[in-house]
């Protein structure tokens, strides 16, 4: 139970950069908010792993957008059919459902599309707000927050210990 | 600060594998679940695959150990397929289309032994329609049941006999009154005495005659009037007198129409023949009702365009939004299929299969040919069946459907089903010649079916006139049925014609009738105990033939008035 939560503070107080952590979100949006099984997610899977984005957030970001993305499924279904069916974008839709990357894509399927047009300005617009987020817990609300009950408990329990041990 | 995570390269293209092996052992599992879970529900029974192997090299598949169960005969397979490989166009499968360029169904046997019942536990949905049961039994009605029920029915001879009564009454009235007036005699009595004024005054002098020349035509005309009014009464007089006739022919007819209709709700309404109907009519003989069910689930072409154009909300990725393919070609296709097999009789006969298939697409407009299957059999059973569908485009199909076979074995065949259990054919050789068209909104199917030397098996503790029936079955060298289905494809006309109608009616014709005209006999006693003796509202032709005579007599004292006036 408070594992999740050890691990975050943990990331939070890391030497790791605002950057890497804001990425992290960001990725774990995309991820979570389009089906799973998506061409697309093989890129952010490669991007995660190959640059230094923070795993731990990643991990942990991940299924909480996929549970917010279960209720948003009809309005990416509406979004991305009513896009899907534009008869100006009409032709630049048929073009790229004629090569192979398209044709994988599942760009025709309008929940695909929809949910991808969602979480592409989530994680953009997002990196620079996890950001400050991060900046800002780490300048201004670290010693406020290390003061609430909860966190001294977190801090004194047997979980945190083991987890300070292991990662060192 | 260092950007890349060159492990991470490492771990990507190790999890990249590790799902590409994970689809290597997994499409086999998917492509078995869904042989076995779609075939179950198309069969009616256990469809199975014992091992499904995936070759990379030309990429393929290959199925070992299809078989498919007997739905009438658990313990026995409808087909084993020793070997079915199918091998598949790779550069389609790159544009997500599954293109099959040989598909070889090798080794078909039927009517193979299984070790485990092959029924499904649960059934499938069509099955749900074909448990309708007929219930096969002659109505049981006692005396004490058809007192009660003429007593509680609300007899349509009681509301003629009310409305008669009623007019009748009205009619009487009205003529009383009319007849009766004071006014009609007055005048008559005025013209009589005015004609005799005038007489005395043309006795006593002839010249009043030039005289009364004006008072003379006055009377002339007042007689005349007088003769149209008694003219239009009578008139009026048989017109009602024809109203009450009809209404007297009515209830008249009342009590047979009573007859009827309760014999109806008896199930009795057009005795023997009805009887044929209600219990051998398309609607009860399993097979016709699957073949409507299947029938129904087609729907015109402007629905499904519909139902494919205007995709329905979905929580999963939903349906696509199709566009334009320069890959043209269905998403599924068949080029090509080869089926061969042989199986032999408890005496040893062979039975060759073999057939071919060309061209068998989804969606099917998008093959570009017409698809085709042949199929033959030939040894111990002969038979021969040929599929030719053509689609111009998703709202134009054509198929045309010939089927033959000349000769069928067939045992412990699901025949009827009656309330006390399944009808089996035990034996019999089965034949058929089945001509169709179809096109997405047009049936027009013909077919003659027969089975020769039935032995027909029905279950225990069935009334004698169904023993009969079973009976008279089984003495018959052939039986014969046609069937007939044409017009719209969503509501077409199904008429099945057979044999059994005939001996149906020699069954249950003699036992039928007999209890038909017992229940009839006592229906009649109660409806006419009910609605008493109808002969006594017969009066009403006398009265109003007195009211009548009434008119004539005025009619002719004015023709004789009318006769003396001089001028």
């Amino acid at each position: 139970m408070l594992a999740p939560f050890t691990k975050v503070i943990k990331a939070l107080n890391s030497e790791q950069s605002p950057a890497q952590l804001a990425a992290a979100i960001s990725f774990a949006a995309i991820l979570g908010l389009t089906p799973l099984m998506s061409l697309h997610n093989l890129l952010v899977l490669f991007c995660v792993l190959f640059f230094r984005v923070n795993l731990t957030l990643f991990i942990l970001a991940w299924p909480l957008f996929a549970t917010f993305s279960l209720l948003l499924e009809p309005v990416y279904h509406n979004i991305g059919y009513s896009i899907l069916t534009q008869p100006d974008l009409k032709l630049a839709f048929e073009s790229f459902y004629n090569n192979i990357i398209g044709r994988w894509s599942n760009f025709y399927y309008p929940v695909v599309l929809g949910s991808l047009l969602i979480a592409l300005p989530v994680a953009i617009l997002g990196y620079p707000f996890f950001k400050w987020l991060v900046n800002n817990y780490r300048n201004k609300w670290k010693d406020k927050i290390d003061q609430y009950q909860i966190i001294r408990f977190i801090k004194a329990s047997k979980v945190w210990q083991a987890y300070q041990r292991f990662s060192g | 600060m260092k950007i890349f995570r060159w492990w991470g390269l490492l771990t990507f293209f190790g999890i990249t594998c590790l799902i590409a092996l994970g689809s290597y052992f997994y499409i086999p599992v998917l492509v078995k679940s869904s042989i076995e879970g779609l075939g179950s529900e198309v069969l009616g029974a256990k469809v199975e695959v014992k091992r499904i192997d995936l070759t990379l090299s030309p990429i393929g598949l290959t199925l070992n150990g299809l078989t498919g169960a007997n739905p009438d005969e658990p313990m026995k397979n409808l087909f084993d397929v020793e070997q079915v490989k199918v091998a598949l166009d790779f550069e389609s499968l790159l544009w997500k289309k599954v293109v099959i360029e040989d598909l070889n169904l090798v080794g078909i046997k039927t009517g193979t032994e299984r070790k485990t019942s092959g029924e499904l536990e649960e059934g499938r949905l069509t099955e749900q329609v074909a448990s309708k049961v007929v219930e096969m039994s002659v109505p049981e009605i006692s005396k004490e049941d058809i007192k009660t029920m003429v007593e509680n029915a609300d007899l349509e001879t009681s509301k003629r006999i009310e409305t008669f009564k009623q007019t009748q009454q009205n009619v009487e009235q009205q003529w009383n009154t009319d007849l009766d007036k004071q006014s009609s005699q007055d005048r008559i009595d005025a013209l009589q005495a005015e004609y005799n004024r005038l007489s005395d005054r043309l006795k006593q002098d002839k010249l009043n005659l030039i005289k009364d020349k004006k008072d003379w035509k006055q009377l002339n005309r007042n007689v005349k009037e007088e003769k149209n009014r008694i003219s239009g009464l009578s008139s009026k007089l048989k017109q009602d007198k024809a109203n009450l006739k009809s209404l007297y022919e009515g209830v008249k007819q009342g009590p047979s129409d009573d007859l009827e209709h309760l014999m109806s709700e008896i199930g009795l309404s057009n005795g023997v023949e009805g009887m044929v109907d209600q219990y051998i009519g398309p609607q009860y003989t399993q097979w016709v009702m699957q073949g409507l069910e299947y029938a129904k689930q087609f729907k015109p072409s402007d629905s499904q365009t519909t139902s494919e154009e205007e995709p329905e909300e979905t929580l999963e990725i939903g349906q696509p939004v199709r566009f334009g393919d320069k890959h043209t070609g269905a998403d599924f296709l068949i080029r090509s299929m080869l089926i061969s097999g042989s199986e032999s009789n408890e005496q040893g006969v062979n039975t060759d299969l073999s057939g071919e298939g060309f061209d068998i697409g989804y969606l099917p407009w998008l093959t570009g040919k017409p698809a085709k299957i042949n199929f033959k059999m030939d040894g111990s059973k002969k038979a021969s069946f040929q599929i030719n569908s053509a689609w111009k485009n998703k709202n134009e199909m054509m198929t045309d459907l010939k089927a033959n076979i000349d000769q069928w074995p067939v045992s412990n065949m699901a025949f009827l089903k009656s309330k006390e259990g399944q009808w089996q054919l035990t034996s019999g050789i089965f034949m058929a010649d089945l001509k169709g068209t179809l096109t997405l909104e047009k049936i027009d199917l013909m077919a003659d079916l027969f089975i020769q030397k039935p032995v027909l098996t029905a279950p225990e503790k069935l009334p004698d006139w169904q023993i009969a029936l079973v009976n008279k079955i089984n003495q018959q060298n052939q039986i014969k049925f046609t069937l007939k289905a044409s017009g719209k494809i969503s509501s077409p006309k199904v008429s099945v014609k057979s044999d059994i109608e005939k001996l149906f009616k020699q069954a249950i014709g003699d036992k039928i009738k007999q209890k038909s005209e017992q229940i009839k006999l006592q229906l009649k006693q109660m409806i006419e105990q009910k609605i008493g003796n109808l002969e006594q509202l017969n009066n009403f032709e006398q009265k109003l033939d007195s009211y009548q005579a009434q008119l004539k007599d005025k009619d002719k004292l004015l023709e004789g008035l009318l006769g003396k006036i001089k001028i």
